[in-house]
């Protein structure tokens, strides 16, 4: 890999990381411990895999590109605090041997290596990967979680009380993604860094927000439907996170937009057909392989008209 | 109109939700190596469309005739593949005699013929008891799932190749069958279960 | 067309090692993928290749030389089906319950399997019987190769039993039994194959090896590569210089590649 490359791996993923210490500590604060081992050893998998990859393929380990670090760190975010801590070993260990090493590192990966891991464990283990039933006692909505509550078609009726607690994240779910307002932290950070990359944050969340609103799921109002999609699962952390990795989006802004618009698309679409609690990675991976088709159309049409 | 609604749906349903392709790998060889062609897309879609509906048809049709008399399963096999000869070789007659087809035509006739996706869209449509609009419905949508996978992998071969950093041993063929599984997997998002497993 | 004779010994190294079937050539893909999720079936489908193979190629060298191409390509169905027929009705006679879904689906597909008519097309209609025979019984043994080892690393990952014996493998992956795991592990497979013959047989991989092809497009500056994913499977034309976009369409013809006419019938 050139020392550009590298410098720029360094950047992005550093970004991202410091993005994570938000998230993170949110985990900390509400499920303690178990929150810690879980990112280390997740982190720690993915930093062994990658040194172990790297040697069998005769190249230069380098942990300062840190994008085995951020797949590491992401995949412990998005997963239940009280998962048995092979899931998580699992997870990380496809997305770097499988979806990283193969393509040559994180920043030539052509799918988002942590979505990918992600989602081959929600294949693999579904019951323990949607199994929040860990640390329940305050929790807004006991052990379920609000994305297997829309799944059920179940509502909850918004008041300024459990408006906070959705918001805040106080509800059954993922470790480290339910706060939509550090999300939206991670945007100002992101914007600040590179606001390029938000177009693509921007053009998911909309559509989603817009797909919730005229398609509810639930029996209630149309801006509950929204609040309750956006809070849901890890779509934001996904849509902050995932829809801005630099490798796999497009280059240019409206392809950025447009990218975006696909990515939440087929993420509603999937969460309306309901083969799982929380399909956004699977709809990250397709969104990264539908924006290359995306970048084919208008370049077939302008080599035409000679 | 329920017919109509019936068709548009299971042909969204093998295109999207259980794309032929990836998520059953039927079909996969040939949608690999035809990703190489963008041009011959929009012609390998109506062919394959045309060889499915017109195969699941006619067997639809035998089937109805003969489901009275209790015959062997090998029999079925052997009339579906006849039946697929049949329609190839009567339409390449047709592209050859009437249309003066190119040899490039004939060729994307050939790939659409022997394929394994065309072959199974009739012991498909019988084994989940497809109706009538049902079996034209997935025929449809067969051919549109193939270049839908096709054109995905075209892409990815491309960026696949402009990709310098890519380990030596993993270059080429390596590289493009992990590529295609973890698009799979990004399918496998729409439904959890497949049809045969 | 005369083109030399490769040894027996070159044609079964390089039809299943060096240009496996599957593996390099990408062909015949659907039973390993969809299929071969134990060891059980996966025998059963190697030996349902094996005969289609061994039977269309040495039936296309021996007697279709002399027909056009597209009848060709519709007597491979019909031989196809002509060699699944009486494996399944044997099948359906012996077992005793209904057979299995992977039968009834997969196994009469083997009819329309592409890795025998990519051998057809690129060696058996263009040498003699016995060495087409040859190349089949390489392409047979490439492709029951990966079909076993598949059939048993995903009953072994996916199930955690062997030939239907239990294992003590205290997790299990559901995915090794889906179709995208058997796609991965493919790669993998690919990958160590490609280890194997480059340090093996360095020699033979050097002159015909699966490439991804860049070609230079007319608009540069905006675009400037065309992929080009195809096998050089004992290529008749010698390398070429990338091609200007007017010529894209006559680089299908002249690819070597079982679906474009080129040999015989462009000299006409």
């Amino acid at each position: 890999m050139t020392e550009s490359k590298n410098y720029r791996s360094t950047q992005v993923f550093g970004d991202y990381l410091i993005m994570l210490i938000a998230p993170f500590a949110l985990a900390f604060i509400y499920y303690g411990a178990s929150a810690f081992y879980i990112t280390a050893v997740s982190v720690a998998t993915a930093v062994i895999c990658d040194a172990a990859a790297s040697a069998v393929l005769g190249k230069r380990f380098r942990l300062k590109n840190l994008d085995s670090i951020f797949t590491g760190a992401a995949i412990a975010m998005m997963m239940p605090a009280g998962i048995a801590l092979y899931v998580p070993v699992i997870a990380t260990a496809f997305a770097v041997l499988v979806a990283k090493a193969p393509f040559g590192g994180g920043i030539n990966a052509p799918f988002v290596p942590a979505a990918a891991g992600f989602a081959f464990s929600c294949v693999c283990f579904r019951e323990k990967i949607f199994d929040y039933s860990f640390v329940t006692d305050a929790k807004f909505l006991g052990s379920s979680s609000i994305a297997s509550m829309l799944a059920k078609g179940n509502s909850v009726h918004l008041n300024s009380g459990n408006l906070i607690d959705i918001l805040c994240g106080n509800s059954a779910g993922a470790m480290g993604t339910g706060c939509i307002l550090i999300m939206l932290g991670c945007c100002a950070y992101l914007f600040v860094k590179r606001r390029k990359a938000l177009l693509s944050t921007l053009g998911f969340v909309a559509v989603c927000a817009v797909f919730a609103f005229f398609f509810p799921r639930v029996n209630a109002s149309g801006l509950t439907s929204v609040i309750l999609e956006l809070s849901s699962g890890s779509l934001m952390f996904a849509a902050v996170f995932f829809m801005t990795d630099q490798s796999t989006m497009p280059q240019s802004n409206l392809y950025g937009v447009l990218y975006g618009v696909i990515g939440g698309l087929i993420c509603m679409l999937m969460r309306l057909s309901g083969a799982y609690e929380e399909p956004v990675c699977f709809a990250v991976l397709l969104a990264n392989a539908f924006a290359r088709l995306l970048e084919y159309i208008p370049k077939r049409k302008a080599a035409e008209p000679k | 109109m329920k017919i109509a609604y019936d068709l548009l749906l299971t042909a969204l349903y093998a295109v999207f939700v259980q794309n032929m392709v990836m998520s059953f790998g039927l079909g996969s060889s040939e949608a690999i190596r035809a990703s190489s062609k963008p041009g011959r897309f929009i012609s390998l879609a109506a062919m394959i469309s045309g060889f499915s509906v017109a195969t699941s048809v006619i067997c639809k049709l035998i089937d109805m005739f003969i489901s009275s008399i209790g015959f062997s399963y090998a029999v079925r096999v052997a009339i579906y593949g006849g039946v697929l000869a049949g329609v190839y070789f009567v339409s390449a007659f047709f592209a050859i005699v009437l249309f003066k087809a190119s040899k490039r035509t004939m060729g994307t006739l050939g790939i659409s013929a022997l394929n394994t996706l065309v072959l199974a869209v009739p012991f498909i449509n019988n084994t989940a008891s497809y109706s009538f609009a049902d079996s034209i419905g997935s025929g449809i949508g067969s051919g549109i799932a193939f270049v839908l996978a096709a054109a995905l992998i075209n892409r990815g071969a491309r960026r696949l190749a402009e990709n310098k950093d890519i380990p030596a041993v993993f270059k080429g063929t390596p590289a493009m069958f992990i590529y295609v599984g973890i698009l799979s997997l990004a399918f496998s998002g729409f439904a959890d279960s497949t049809l045969f497993s | 067309m005369k083109e030399k004779s490769p040894s027996a010994k070159e044609v079964l190294i390089k039809g299943a090692l060096i240009h496996n079937p599957i593996l390099i050539q990408c062909a015949g893909l659907c039973p390993v993928v969809a299929a071969a999720t134990s060891l059980k079936n996966a025998a059963l489908l190697a030996a349902a290749v094996s005969l289609t193979t061994i039977f269309t190629c040495v039936f296309a060298s021996a007697l279709l030389k002399k027909i056009q191409r597209w009848i060709r390509m519709g007597i491979y169905l019909i031989l196809g089906t002509a060699v699944i027929f009486p494996l399944i009705f044997l099948l359906e006679s012996q077992s005793k319950s209904e057979l299995s879904l992977v039968l009834k689906i997969f196994l009469p597909l083997i009819a329309v399997n592409s890795a025998t008519a990519v051998h057809c097309e690129q060696f058996s209609v263009k040498n003699t019987v016995k060495l087409a025979f040859y190349d089949a019984v390489a392409v047979s043994i490439g492709s029951s190769a990966v079909l076993l080892i598949c059939g048993a690393v995903r009953e072994i990952i996916g199930y955690s039993s062997i030939a239907g014996h239990r294992l003590n493998i205290p997790t299990t992956f559901r995915s090794a039994a889906l179709p995208f795991g058997c796609f991965i592990i493919l790669g993998f497979l690919a990958a160590i194959l490609k280890w194997i013959s480059a340090y093996r047989y360095p020699n033979l991989v050097a002159d015909s090896e699966t490439i991804v092809r860049v070609k230079p497009k007319k608009d540069e500056i905006k675009d400037t590569v065309e992929v080009e994913v195809f096998d050089e499977f004992w290529n008749e034309e010698p390398e070429e210089a990338p091609l200007e976009i007017d010529e894209y369409d006559e680089i299908f013809d002249s690819l070597d590649n079982i679906f474009d006419f080129s040999g015989e019938e462009d000299e006409k």
